[in-house]
């Protein structure tokens, strides 16, 4: 056997298995699917959150944008069956990010944030009122997935197999970006853009390259979901859905590939699950985010990571490995009464 | 009389603006000072208004508006002692993170106490009624929430300004370190700063109760708009706040005028065409520690 990537046979096997694991704990096939397309759109948000550290707090606006592009091509009859209406969708959603990263940003870190946060507000906002494109309230249904070739894409399990097929494809196509030369300057852009700068690199152009293609994985997934749901609301686009997509990244662990992966199954899990026991489980799941961000922003990843070096290694080497340097650093979170400490934005120098 | 409308709107715009200026004020104050944006902020503003409508049961209207923020603000104090103080060193996505975090389980705490479902505020009848202004008819009540939200406008204005307290925090913002190695501790006027913003923020919840809608997904909506507020007037700018919330409130009300839908897109609109032309807000001053 040829040598295959671990991630990505890690992401073939889970995308097999998922939908028999979805059968033992007693939920569908569609909730697999759901949990597939959240998983892509987590990943696209990740690229921005974890590799290059400019934190988008509102990815729902190109989850939205692709999915209602998707659905208008197709009302529209300009486009038919599920592919083409896709290929509008990644297209319409490319020309906007570009257009927007150039003013987004402009800023940066925390403006950066707020910025996409009111971009997500903007596109709800558009999304439910502008009734004669979007449906307003009542959203654009009536959408149909037609069939490949002899496969009926309403069956749900033959969806299920498109979706995972372009959820591995966008697996792989992630993996060789980040293992680019692209995907390190990527990085140095996050551990230190003034250096990377220094090197030579347009730090500018990387950022709206990578914004536009993270806009645009997330603006995939948003298509898939159209169809998945025969049906585009604006809740696709609202801020508290982008922050759900947050943190589902960060759940899940933003320094490893498959991660958001990873948290996108625990929040469709804690959401199906808990929704049995509690009305509230939205509740449940905050708390949990508050968990994970205060006590191990390096997220589930990084819990299994550390739970294998406990028992693994002696005790002596249990402290943080210094060659996986954690990302919040959390021996910084001292208290204001150090405020003689180095400012927390080294770029500024 | 198109004219006269018109008008009517942009009085109703100032009113809507003094609105987002509560809640925008309280988060430019503790971002600057404590370099945490408070997401979470929302949840105080309808923390505000909930707790207003319950007060006014034993209490009625007017002590209830003036004792839900002080009630709101000790509940910040609380959030300052034991969630935020952790983060000023952190980095601020950290916060950010956080903050959202506790907003949502703000809002899902407030649909367990007070149930999903919009709660009704009335205004007693001392407070309704019309006032004639030459030719034109405002609600009383409108027009006392504009006198209210300038006189807390003034006094934060002098407190910032012409007070020890208000001298210290300015030079904070600009130079923690410098301010440490003076020997004053920070600590306790972050403290302050996060009880003052947050009761600022229940105070808008209390006040606007009446004549906005109560509901667990208020906090939610009203954070990006002051986020906007922010955003556009530059962070640190206590005028430029101002500027942007009145500015945001009349645009608002004149695209209401023009073309209803549009209302709320069109305060984002502006967001982008301010940041296009002025990348530091309309009066932000440059703090070195947010570059």
């Amino acid at each position: 056997m040829s040598r295959v990537d671990p991630p990505l046979l890690t992401g073939a096997v889970a995308l097999i298995a998922l939908p028999l694991f979805m059968h033992v704990v007693g939920l569908t096939v569609n909730t697999a699917c759901m949990a597939v397309i959240f998983a892509i759109a987590a990943l696209g948000l990740n690229l921005l959150v974890g590799f290059t550290g400019l934190t988008s707090f509102g990815h729902a606006a190109w989850f939205g944008i692709g999915a209602y592009a998707a659905a208008i091509a197709q009302r529209s009859g300009f486009a038919a069956g599920i592919g083409p209406p896709i290929l509008v969708a990644i297209l319409f959603v490319a020309v906007v990010a570009t257009a927007l990263g150039v003013i987004i940003l402009r800023r940066r870190g925390v403006y950066f944030s707020l910025l996409t946060l009111a971009l997500s507000a903007l596109t709800y906002a558009v999304a439910f009122r502008w009734t004669a494109v979007t449906g307003g309230e009542d959203g654009l249904g009536g959408l149909h997935r037609g069939a490949l070739g002899p496969l009926d894409l309403d069956n749900a399990l033959a969806y299920y197999g498109v979706v995972a097929l372009i959820g591995l494809a966008v697996l792989y196509g992630l993996l060789r970006v980040i293992r680019s030369p692209f995907g390190h300057v990527l990085v140095a852009i996050r551990e230190n853009p003034l250096r990377a700068s220094f090197q030579g690199y347009p730090i500018e152009r990387y950022k709206l390259a990578v914004f536009v293609l993270s806009a645009v994985v997330t603006g995939l997934a948003g298509a898939l979901s159209a169809f998945q749901n025969y049906l585009v609301s604006a809740d696709a686009t609202s801020v508290a859905y982008s922050g759900e997509l947050l943190a589902m990244v960060v759940i899940g662990g933003m320094r490893h590939l498959l991660g958001p992966a990873l948290g996108a199954l625990f929040f469709v899990l804690f959401r199906e699950l808990f929704s049995i026991w509690s009305s509230n489980w939205l509740l449940w799941f905050g708390l949990a985010f508050v968990a994970f961000v205060m006590y191990s922003p390096g997220g589930l990843i990084e819990i299994g990571g550390k739970l294998r070096r406990r028992t693994g290694r002696s005790r002596a080497s249990l402290r943080r490995n210094p060659g996986k340097a954690s990302c919040w650093r959390p021996s910084r979170l001292s208290s204001l009464s150090a405020a003689s400490a180095p400012s927390p934005a080294p770029t500024s120098r | 009389m198109h004219a006269l409308f018109l008008l009517e709107q942009v009085v109703n715009g100032l009113v809507l603006g003094g609105y987002y200026l509560l809640i925008a004020l309280g988060l430019s104050l503790i971002f600057s000072v404590g370099g945490v944006v408070n997401l979470a902020h929302g949840a105080f503003y309808a923390f505000g208004a909930y707790a207003s409508l319950e007060l006014a049961k034993y209490l009625g209207f007017g002590p209830a508006v003036a004792l839900s923020p002080v009630a709101v603000a000790g509940l910040g104090i609380l959030f300052e002692r034991f969630l935020l103080r952790r983060l000023y060193d952190a980095d601020p996505i950290l916060g950010l993170l956080l903050t959202f975090a506790l907003a949502m389980v703000a809002e899902q705490v407030i649909r367990l106490i007070w149930g999903a479902a919009p709660l009704p505020a009335s205004l007693p009848p001392s407070f309704k009624g019309q006032v004639m202004l030459g030719h034109f008819m405002f609600s009383r009540y409108r027009l006392l929430l504009l006198a209210v939200v300038a006189l807390v406008l003034a006094l934060l204005w002098l407190l910032l300004h012409k007070t020890s307290f208000g001298r210290v925090v300015r030079a904070g913002v600009q130079r923690p370190d410098m301010v440490a190695a003076l020997g004053i501790r920070l600590q306790p006027y972050m403290t302050a700063i996060v009880a003052l913003g947050v009761g600022l923020a229940a105070l808008g919840g209390a006040l606007f109760a009446p004549i906005t809608v109560v509901h667990p997904a208020m906090g939610a909506e009203i954070i990006t708009v002051a986020f906007v507020v922010v955003v556009i007037g530059g962070l640190g700018s206590f005028w430029g706040v101002v500027l942007a919330a009145l500015l945001v409130g009349l645009v608002r009300g004149v695209t209401i005028y023009f073309a209803p839908a549009a209302g709320e897109a069109s305060m984002y609109v502006l967001m982008f065409i301010v940041l296009l032309l002025r990348p530091r807000g309309l009066l932000g001053e440059r703090i070195e520690r947010f570059e």
